[in-house]
């Protein structure tokens, strides 16, 4: 029994060791709509994120309320008609590294790595894989990827008037440092 | 040790389970279970589609560096009778635009052709509902002049009253007060004082109130994400004569930059000492004007980074 228990002991033990969970609240994602009739773009800079350097789980969230437009009036369209925001306030992302070897956590450089998980926002939860790259510094790991999401995948309606001035394609800029 | 029952094993064993369990989630269920401890707090806004619910300034204000520009329109009411096409033939209309100056505070300016009044406010926004609901409801001070230029149609030795610049005058000081309930529902309610330095009794007799008391009270609710249902009601409290309480019902519909308001309401003027304390139309009888208010937002300066 005693054999047990220490055993049980090691391995809680050695599990909290070797985990170790890199997070932050003040992570940016930006997105940007081009088109020909005009560029959107907004920031957010409170994205919560997470990453555990053992399982290579990685998890975000963020505010939609948080993006910050340089229109007023752009912001508010997209927290009440676009995003819908007061309904669902929040974005999450939770994945997982592919290649959970592919990082060296204890050694400066950029790794190029592949997250495969769920994008759920505006209520509408989907698998996506994102290529991305864990740049370590200094024992501290950054995310950042870039990637394109179409708003209709995820039920955002635009409607056909305001269409020539959204992209269907959206790109995404994730840059998030972890301590 | 060797002791120990089946019972203790048992207990220890799913004791054990459950740490474990416990380590494993933290590590790949919840990594944000620290994080996320600390609520956000913004703001609630989108409360109505634009700055007015029908007459009334509503919970909505002009952003800092945005011009709003208000084109409102009325025609006469549907009582006018087949001649004036039922109302169609006249046009009463006010031109105007607000401006924010600054984060929560906008000045506005309008003219209108209803007894020539040219009208001017200042708002101030008190304090906002936040999404955590520890401010539970909006606040903002509204403040005005009015300067009337219609001509007389007394003179003051027959009237015995005052026909001097500031006979002209009148004022008013609101709060607006309301909240976003849900989704698509939004209430309001405005106390309202107004002040008219002449009032307009037509025999000697008459004595109307110089300074009104009014409650505007005030709802939307959304039929579609860019249509909304508004209706608006302005008791007066005070001795106004034979004037009737404003009483409005309409639609907003959201196109990009504009906002269109169409709306029935039994009073012709569209600043506040004309909607809610000089108003001689009511619904009883026909006196039902059906009017639009046009919003057109202009981005004058950006907001930075």
């Amino acid at each position: 029994m005693k054999k047990i228990i220490s055993f049980l002991a090691l391995a809680v033990f050695a599990i909290s060791a070797f985990a170790q969970v890199y997070k932050t609240s003040t992570g940016t994602v930006d997105f940007i709509s081009k088109t020909p009739a005009e560029d959107i773009a907004a920031k957010s800079s409170k994205v919560k994120a997470a990453i555990d350097s053992k399982s290579g789980a990685v998890q975000f969230a963020i505010s939609v309320n948080s993006f910050q437009f340089k229109k007023s009036l752009m912001q508010k369209h997209f927290q009440e008609n676009y995003m819908e925001t007061k309904k669902y306030p929040k974005s999450t992302f939770k994945g997982k590294i592919t290649d959970s070897t592919a990082v060296q956590w204890g050694k400066d450089g950029s790794y190029a790595v592949k997250v495969k998980g769920t994008l759920k926002m505006h209520g509408v939860s989907k698998a996506i894989t994102i290529p991305g790259k864990v740049i370590v510094k200094e024992g501290k790991p950054t995310l950042k990827a870039t990637f394109k999401i179409k708003p209709q995948e995820y039920k955002i309606k635009i409607p056909a008037r305001t269409s020539s001035k959204i992209a269907k394609a959206i790109a995404i800029n994730v840059n998030c440092t972890c301590n | 040790m060797k002791e120990l029952k089946p019972l203790g094993k048992a207990l220890l064993i799913i004791s054990a389970f459950f740490f474990t369990q416990q380590l494993y989630s933290q590590e790949t269920l919840d990594l944000l279970a620290g994080l996320d401890n600390e609520e956000e707090v913004y703001p609630v806004t989108n409360e109505f589609k634009t700055t007015q619910v029908i007459n009334l300034p509503s919970l909505m204000m002009t952003d800092i560096g945005e011009f709003d520009l208000k084109i409102n329109h009325r025609f006469n009411p549907l009582n006018s009778g087949a001649y004036d096409a039922f109302g169609f033939d006249v046009a009463n209309i006010r031109i105007g635009g607000e401006y924010g100056i600054a984060k929560g505070v906008v000045i506005g300016l309008g003219r209108s052709n209803v007894e020539k009044q040219t009208d001017a406010f200042l708002e101030c926004k008190l304090f906002n509902q936040t999404t955590d609901n520890k401010i539970p409801f909006t606040a903002i001070l509204y403040a005005g002049s009015a300067y009337t230029a219609q001509k007389y149609t007394f003179t003051q030795t027959e009237s015995g009253r005052d026909v001097d610049f500031r006979s002209r005058l009148a004022y008013t000081a609101q709060l607006v007060l309301g909240k976003k309930l849900s989704n698509s529902l939004s209430l309001q309610v405005s106390p309202t004082v107004l002040h008219y330095n002449t009032t307009k009794a037509n025999t000697s007799d008459e004595k109307f109130d110089n300074t009104l008391m009014a409650v505007g009270i005030a709802a939307r609710a959304k039929i579609t994400t860019r249509t909304t249902f508004n209706a608006e009601w302005i008791p007066v409290i005070g001795n106004n004569g034979n004037y009737k309480n404003a009483l409005s019902i309409g639609f907003d519909i959201e196109t990009g930059g504009h906002v269109f308001q169409l709306h029935l309401t039994n009073s012709r003027g569209m600043s506040p000492y004309q909607y809610i304390g000089r108003n001689d139309q009511s619904w009883g009888d026909g006196g039902i004007h059906f009017g639009f208010n046009i919003s057109r937002i202009f981005n004058i300066v950006n907001h930075e980074d």
